[in-house]
């Protein structure tokens, strides 16, 4: 039966097929090496930039998303289609690896030796570096108030919990849950 | 609940976003269950968020997918991977691992167990199959020597009104008889059936091939052999006869040759 899927399913994957996300899902599960060329070239280029804007370094941020693919290759059998897309879940991983590495020691010691990092809050790096590239996201970010931008950029950029924010900036836990969902509802009619 | 507030609320970007609690992602996985608006709601951001994404997309730097690939290659999938999926940080996390490796100590525990069971079933069901492919196979080569071409399929004509139901294989080669029983009515437990060769220049004197008991159906019984035989004749004996053939219980008759 197996083999029968791999005739079937590998005349479906000619080099410029599209696949949609059932078929792919399918053929990543079966370890299929033309899936994985058509996620990497696919995908790749979108996941990058998320984790560059969380990690600023081209080099680590290509690092991680090493990491991600090999994560993505080997979880796929755990990615359920009920609770959302592909993409979204393969997003999710890219972004909470990022924060992951930003958080890490030996990343962190290795922004102490930078010469002058930009920061503030504490000492963590911040989204404004003009390094990042002003893209996806990031670009409709700056469209928001200067509020709402560092909410989103504390939440989604650098995966501080609420209660930490609060902490972090002197508020309420409850407004910083009502900020954000609002800076949020601002975001979603920015992209849609 | 009023699901056009919660849906305008912002939990379904802070869901796709990866920002909301493990208790509110939660709530809304099982309120997408029950409200397909909710649900189509979220596919819709799902879709904005990665067309989006698509669009601005950077290519990485050259290189990464090679070593990517090779990474792949060394490390083969395991085939049960327990869902580590991205829930809310916590600034410690040390609780949640201990819990964590606990959880996962019974998960493996479990799985182990589960395993243990399975392959004892597995093997006992094995032997069975096993012992089930054996019968076929020796059916089989029985099958095989009946369709030989030096067979001689004998009718057994019935003599009797509860007479069995049988034919008789005989191959004038190897001299092998098979008996194929068709039906063959039970007999009191004294009695046996009894399977004999009959030659003609011999004053049609019976040789006995064997013994068999009744209330059998369907099967192939290897008799014994024959070298010569112009007839074959089936009788009702005394359980395990040594004498000649009791001929007022003549079952079965049926002769080698057309005549």
């Amino acid at each position: 039966m197996g083999c029968f899927f791999c005739l079937s399913f590998g005349q479906l994957l000619e080099p410029n097929t599209k696949y949609d996300e059932q078929q792919l899902v399918v053929l990543l599960n079966e370890q299929s090496n033309d899936a994985f060329n058509y996620l990497y070239d696919h995908y790749s280029g979108a996941l990058f930039t998320i984790i560059n804007q969380i990690v600023p370094d081209k080099e680590t941020a290509g690092d991680v998303l090493q990491e991600v693919f090999i994560n993505i290759w080997k979880k796929i059998n755990t990615y359920d289609a009920s609770k959302g897309r592909l993409f979204t879940w393969m997003l999710n991983i890219a972004r909470n690896a990022a924060i992951d590495k930003i958080r890490s020691k030996g990343y962190k010691d290795n922004q102490r030796n930078q010469p002058i990092m930009e920061t503030e809050n504490s000492g963590m790096a911040v989204s404004s570096n003009p390094s990042v590239s002003d893209v996806g996201l990031k670009k409709v970010l700056t469209k928001l108030n200067e509020e709402s931008r560092k909410l989103i950029d504390l939440s989604y950029f650098q995966g501080f919990t609420h209660e930490e924010i609060a902490k972090m900036l002197g508020i309420p836990l409850g407004t910083v849950k009502t900020r954000i969902r609002t800076a949020i509802i601002q975001l979603r009619t920015m992209i849609q | 609940m009023n699901i056009k507030e919660y849906i305008s609320s912002g939990v379904v970007e802070s869901y796709v976003l990866g920002l909301l609690t493990a208790q509110e992602k939660f709530e809304f996985e099982q309120y997408c269950e029950a409200y397909p608006e909710l649900k189509e709601a979220r596919d819709s951001f799902e879709r904005a968020i990665e067309k989006q994404a698509m669009e601005n997309a950077v290519p990485p730097p050259a290189g990464i997918k090679e070593r990517i690939r090779s990474a792949i290659q060394q490390t083969p999938k395991t085939s049960k991977i327990i869902s580590m999926e991205p829930t809310t940080r916590k600034s410690s996390s040390y609780g949640w691992l201990a819990a964590a490796s606990i959880i996962l100590f019974l998960v493996a525990g479990y799985f182990a167990y589960n395993f243990y069971n399975q392959n004892k079933e597995l093997k006992k069901s094995n032997q069975e199959i096993t012992g089930k492919l054996n019968n076929v196979d020796s059916l089989l080569n029985e099958r095989k020597a009946l369709e030989a071409e030096n067979v001689t399929v004998v009718n057994m004509m019935a003599m009797k009104p509860n007479a069995p139901s049988a034919n008789i294989y005989w191959d004038t080669t190897s001299a092998n008889v098979y008996m194929l029983v068709k039906n063959m009515p039970k007999l009191a437990s004294d009695k046996q059936y009894q399977l004999w060769s009959l030659i003609d220049s011999n004053g049609l004197k019976p040789t006995s091939l064997g013994l068999f008991d009744g209330g059998q159906e369907k099967v192939i019984i290897k008799m014994n052999n024959a070298q010569k035989a112009d007839a074959f004749a089936i009788t009702i004996e005394k359980r395990g006869n040594t004498g000649g053939p009791d001929l007022g219980q003549l079952q079965n008759m049926g002769k080698t040759k057309l005549q």
